[in-house]
């Protein structure tokens, strides 16, 4: 092939409205909705065949939770300013915001694992010492992963992928734009998580 | 995208090694799992001699397979049946059957027919085949770890998968264990593949080809992908908490009070269920049997059409029966479980739902089968295979019903019964259908021909060898014989059986032995094979529009779609077929 | 074996029947639908194939023939579902025998690889069981001593033989201390997952005694012509499961067929002898559960309701346990 692009890397299909990539993106969403309503499903299975501590019973702290959700929320504006930011042709906001995402994601993985996973084990309530635990190291885990798989990509955008923005200013926006989904996905999902392993 | 290092030349490894063209990716899926399903059929083939003469050092390779398999004399141990069975299942549905119908067929011809230059993400089409193929290498490496590869069967129900394997192996590279990362990977690798080919079909169609010009294969590779995009990922996270049960004792599937060969288990909390891990690897697994389907009908109804020289009948029909079979293929899932306790609600429900899928699968059928009436047919090598897939695979749909009664089913499941239903699905019908694509479609990826004298020596035996396999299943079953035993002339059903279980053993060895003219013609066709030109098939659909073999980015011209998939034989023309891009000024 | 419709084995139970009814009328009607289909198809090859027929038709066929195809296949099954399938899984599922039956009941826990049943005794009360107590070799299922809890003390355990009446209903509380085990019986049409951590509910009533399926099942069968050699040894190999239904000289009825006896029964010139299966109703694990899989079997011993009592009357309540004979090889 020449050196042009496939049809629809940048402007978007007349019937979906989207680009290739943001039309990928949402498309994976949905595989990420199976997954996770899967295990969601699973919980729920597990919770009401066996026997589940009632509210209160186990020892995960709301207050450390409704910080990392705070935090979370946080992140998704500003990862929302960042792809603004470079839409409005202002790549050092916009990276300023990028970096402030990434900063933010490590905030809250930092508190999970030192004030909550560390915790936890140190007490006692390994993955294997109750089904509870099990689920909620597995959801949470999950979840953390792909907070640091976003927090990869991010910086994969900072340092050797920002290079596209001088070539193809259009394209980086794109990506940051669907990286910008993702992440307001994975938010999504602490959003269910926090309310159902620490208020239920 | 892929733009910069084509530029220049080339060099070998970015063109053949780590290529992001469609077409080299293809035929790399298609080589590979090539590989993988002649691999899981050895495992089958060995099995079968256990199977018939119980007992008996293997001939040939039995002093080779290692202690995980066979005992010091060759003869295949109880475990190692159950290895090679568990293996055999997972190769031939994850390993074989779905990277060659989708990888290989969906990669290299969908693009083509939809007159795309290539699939949307090409970095991630590579991507998905570099970890199919890490999957497959994991997989395999499973057989030589202490203690050898997985043997709680393809569907690995817990609680016997969490625990197997564990007694003298290491705690983590251990059969189950790896297969379960190969699963990951597998799956991870569907999950890319499906993303890319549903945007590939919705965007990168070219200037007229609407959605009901598609040919048929095209709609069967788009439902296909969706079911792999939202069925796998369940089955990806039983996976992960299968992988948690095993490595970090959790109890998922593990429930209170276990005792096994006399030892309490307090290893584990308990408290999980069971039944969780067949729900989740269900609603995967029955419509992974559409993804194992689906694409094969799509191929039947490409040859058809061109072999009858008539439109496939009832074009719509089939495009909503195959959507239809795809969201109904949803809710059936636990048609696999009514024996697991199941009451009348759930079962009514779940039986109401099989008999209702049942219906287009019967459309599907009767649409190719009419598709014959006043057609001028043209016995090709892949018509004929096209062709033996419609009864068998009317055999393997019927057979369905039974089981799919919650009733009869009591006597059917987990018999023989059900392995003769659902190979009469996936093995003649399937694979001869991927068989007759690989004729079909070889012209347009080498520009050369196969032997149509060899095609006939690999048909015909194959066509029957497959019969003399798998037809005594049916009456092994109904006799009341399990499947997965390792030896069934313990009961006394299965001694009296036993002349039609040596009937499909020698029917597997000779099928075995009627794929030399294929591998002969495969590769002596490539290389020395009747060159052809861009259309030798005088057939209509856009991949013939291309030259053979297409170069990178397919067509020298962007092709235009000026009407329908299949216009053969269009009254008062002067050719019988019509070729979609080619505009009406010039065709009549 | 005997004239049961296709392949099946024969059956002894109340409700096989309808089973088999379903299968047999299922199967028909995927002939029906194969023959036409077939029939259809070939003539199609022939009638059409390109030297009778050059010129294909363009437009579509009209196609009523195969709208009434449709719609018959779906009314028959709606038929078969309405009809047949749903009642009879009704049955086999959600009507257990009341108390007004005077049902025995009887635990059945699998594992690997074995099935323990588990009688509870003349109070009909069951023991507890402990995970802890198991004792592979002397207390399978954890039972707990009679001091601890009174209703143990007459518990009785057998493993791999399910002895029961004929002509009663039997309520099995089905459950496995390990894997997923399946107990399947072929000849009284049961077949349901045992599964740990669930105790599931079956039942069933036998119409036939062990000895009525065995004269259902026997057969003639032409010894080999030299009671040596090749053909001698694989007679008694593939005859090993079974047992002879009549004397013949010094065989007793009811024995195993050895070498010698061939050497015997050749010097006697008998040239055929009828056979039945040793153990006619056997209990299979139809689920993989390991290794042992395959050999995971039980058998049933259906008694006229007398020899039921009077077995129940004479084992060993005090040993609780019988390790049987049932052995093949
Ligand atoms: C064409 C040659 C084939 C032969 C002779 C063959 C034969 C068999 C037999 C005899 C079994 C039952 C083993 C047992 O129950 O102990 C079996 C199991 C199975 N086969 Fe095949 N098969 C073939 C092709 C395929 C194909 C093409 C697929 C899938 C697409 C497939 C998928 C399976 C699966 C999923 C199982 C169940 C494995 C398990 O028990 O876990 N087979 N095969
Ligand atoms: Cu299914
Ligand atoms: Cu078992």
């Amino acid at each position: 092939m020449s050196s042009e692009l496939l049809p629809h890397t940048l402007e978007p299909h007349p019937v979906t409205g989207m680009y290739n990539g943001k039309f990928g993106l949402w498309l994976f969403l949905a595989s990420e909705v199976m997954l996770f309503g899967a295990l969601f499903s699973a919980y729920i299975l597990l919770r009401t065949h066996g026997d589940f501590p009632a509210h209160g019973e186990h020892s995960l702290s709301v207050p450390i939770g409704a910080i990392n959700t705070f935090i979370l929320i946080t992140s998704s504006v500003t990862m929302v300013m960042a792809w603004a930011s470079f839409k409005l042709n202002d790549p050092g906001k916009g990276k300023f915001y990028l970096m402030a995402t990434v900063l933010l994601s490590c905030a809250f993985l930092f508190i999970k694992i030192k004030f909550e996973y560390l915790h936890k084990i140190h007490d006692g309530h390994t993955p294997d010492s109750h089904t509870f635990y099990a689920i909620y190291y597995c959801m949470t885990g999950l979840h953390g992963l792909h907070i640091l798989g976003g927090v990869v990509v991010m910086l994969y955008f900072l340092l050797p992928g920002f290079g596209l923005w001088h070539k193809n200013p259009q394209q980086f926006t794109n990506r940051i734009e669907c990286t910008g989904l993702y992440w307001h996905f994975v938010d999504l999902v602490w959003i269910f998580l926090f309310p159902v392993f620490y208020l239920l | 995208m892929s733009s910069d290092h084509h530029a220049h030349n080339p060099g070998f490894i970015s063109k053949y090694v780590f290529s992001v063209d469609h077409k080299v990716i293809g035929v790399q899926y298609t080589i590979t799992s090539l590989l993988f399903l002649f691999f899981g059929f050895t495992l089958m083939m060995i099995m079968r001699w256990q199977l018939a003469y119980p007992g008996e050092s293997i001939p040939l390779v039995g002093g080779w397979l290692g202690q995980y398999l066979v005992d010091n004399n060759g003869v295949l141990l109880p475990e190692g049946y159950n290895a090679l069975g568990a293996m055999h299942g997972t190769i031939m549905v994850f390993l074989g059957v779905v990277p060659l119908a989708v990888g290989g067929f969906g990669n290299y011809v969908m693009p083509l027919q939809i007159g795309a230059p290539d699939m949307a993400f090409p970095k991630l089409n590579m991507a998905s085949y570099w970890v199919y193929f890490l999957g497959g290498v994991t997989m395999l490496s499973s057989f030589f770890v202490p203690g050898g590869a997985a043997n709680s069967g393809w569907t690995a129900y817990p609680p016997l998968s969490d625990i197997a394997n564990t007694v003298g192996t290491h705690p983590f590279w251990n059969g189950q264990t790896i297969w379960l990362l190969a699963m990951v990977l597998l799956i991870t690798s569907s999950l890319l593949g499906s993303v890319n080919f549903i945007v590939t079909i919705v965007h990168l169609r070219v200037k007229g080809l609407t959605m009901f010009r598609l040919p048929f294969f095209v709609w069967a590779q788009f439902v296909t992908s969706f079911l792999l995009l939202l069925a796998f990922p369940p089955l990806e996270a039983a996976g992960v908490l299968q992988l948690m049960d095993r490595v970090f004792d959790t109890s998922f599937f593990i429930p209170s009070g276990l005792v096994v060969s006399g030892v309490v288990q307090d290893q584990y909390s308990g408290g999980g269920s069971p039944l969780l891990w067949q729900h989740l690897f269900w609603f995967l697994a029955h419509p992974e049997v559409y993804v194992l389907i689906l694409p094969a009908i799509g191929i039947v109804g490409e040859i058809i059409a061109n072999n009858t020289r008539r439109p496939l009948w009832g074009y719509k029909t089939l495009v909503y029966s195959v959507i239809f079979l795809g969201f109904m293929s949803f809710v059936v899932w636990a048609h696999h479980m009514f024996l697991t306790g199941m009451g009348t609600k759930m079962s009514t429900f779940f039986q109401t739902t099989t008999m209702i899928i049942s219906i287009p699968s019967v459309v599907i059928l009767t649409a190719m089968l009419l598709s014959l009436w006043q057609a001028s047919i043209r016995f090709t090598v892949p018509m004929l295979f096209a062709l033996s897939f419609l009864p068998m695979f009317a055999i393997g749909g019927l057979t369905g019903l039974p089981l799919g009664l919650s009733a009869a089913d009591i006597q059917l499941h987990d018999t023989y019964y059900v392995i003769g239903h659902f190979h009469y699905v996936v093995a003649p019908g399937t694979i001869m259908a991927l068989l007759g694509g690989i004729y079909f479609w070889f012209p347009k990826v080498t520009g050369r021909k196969m032997s149509t004298m060899l095609g006939h020596l690999h048909f015909w035996p194959s066509f029957i060898f497959m019969n003399t396999i798998f037809f005594p299943m049916f009456m092994v079953g109904l006799a009341g014989v399990s499947r997965r035993l390792w030896d069934q002339t313990e009961y006394v059903q299965g001694v009296d059986v036993q002349s039609w279980v040596r009937m499909s053993s020698w029917g597997a060895w000779g099928l075995g032995l009627a794929q030399l003219p294929f591998i002969i013609n495969f590769f002596y066709s490539a290389f020395a094979g009747k060159k052809v030109g861009a259309n030798p098939w005088n057939a209509t659909t856009l991949e013939w529009a291309a030259p053979s073999p297409p170069p990178h980015g397919n067509f020298a011209e962007v092709p235009v779609a000026y009407r329908g998939p299949y216009e053969y034989s269009v009254p008062d023309a002067k050719e019988d077929f019509h070729p979609q891009h080619v505009p009406d000024s010039q065709v009549v | 074996m005997i004239a049961s419709s296709f392949w099946l084995p024969p059956d002894i139970s109340t409700h096989g029947s309808t089973i088999d009814l379903i299968i047999e009328y299922v199967h028909w009607f995927m002939a029906a639908l194969f023959v036409v289909w077939g029939a259809y198809f070939l003539y199609c090859l022939v009638r059409f194939r390109e030297g009778a027929n050059p010129q294909a038709t363009y437009r579509d066929t009209k196609a009523k023939p195969s709208k009434v195809a449709e719609v018959v296949v779906i009314i028959v099954e709606a038929i078969l579902l309405v009809g047949f399938s749903i009642p009879v899984w009704a049955y086999y599922r959600s009507e257990p025998p009341g108390a007004d039956k005077n049902p025995l009941v009887v635990r059945v826990v699998a594992q690997q690889f074995a099935w323990n049943i588990h009688y509870p005794g003349p109070d009909g009360k069951f023991g507890k069981s402990k995970p802890e107590l198991v004792d592979e070799s002397l207390n399978p299922i954890g039972l707990v001593d009679g001091e601890e809890d009174a209703n143990a003390a007459d518990d009785y355990v057998s493993v791999n033989i399910f002895h029961m009446p004929k002509d009663r209903d039997v309520l099995v509380r089905l459950s496995s201390k390990d894997v997923i085990h399946s107990f399947a019986v072929p000849l009284l049409r049961v077949k349901q997952d045992a599964i740990p951590g669930m105790e599931i509910p079956i039942w069933f009533k036998a119409e036939k005694t062990n000895e009525d399926a065995q004269e259902i099942m026997k057969r003639s069968f032409d010894l080999p012509a030299s009671p040596e050699g090749d053909d001698a040894e694989t007679f008694v190999k593939e005859n090993r499961l079974r047992v002879t239904m009549a004397k013949y000289g010094s065989i007793e009825t009811g024995s195993t067929i050895s070498m010698e006896d061939l050497k015997t029964l050749s010097d006697a010139n008998v040239t055929s002898i009828e056979m039945a299966p040793g153990y006619p109703v056997n209990i299979q694990c139809a689920q993989l559960c390991g290794l042992g899989h395959y050999r995971m079997k039980g058998q049933m011993k259906i008694y006229e309701p007398a020899d039921y009592e009077e077995w129940v009357s004479t084992r060993d309540d005090d040993e609780f346990f019988d390790e049987d004979e049932f052995d093949d090889e």
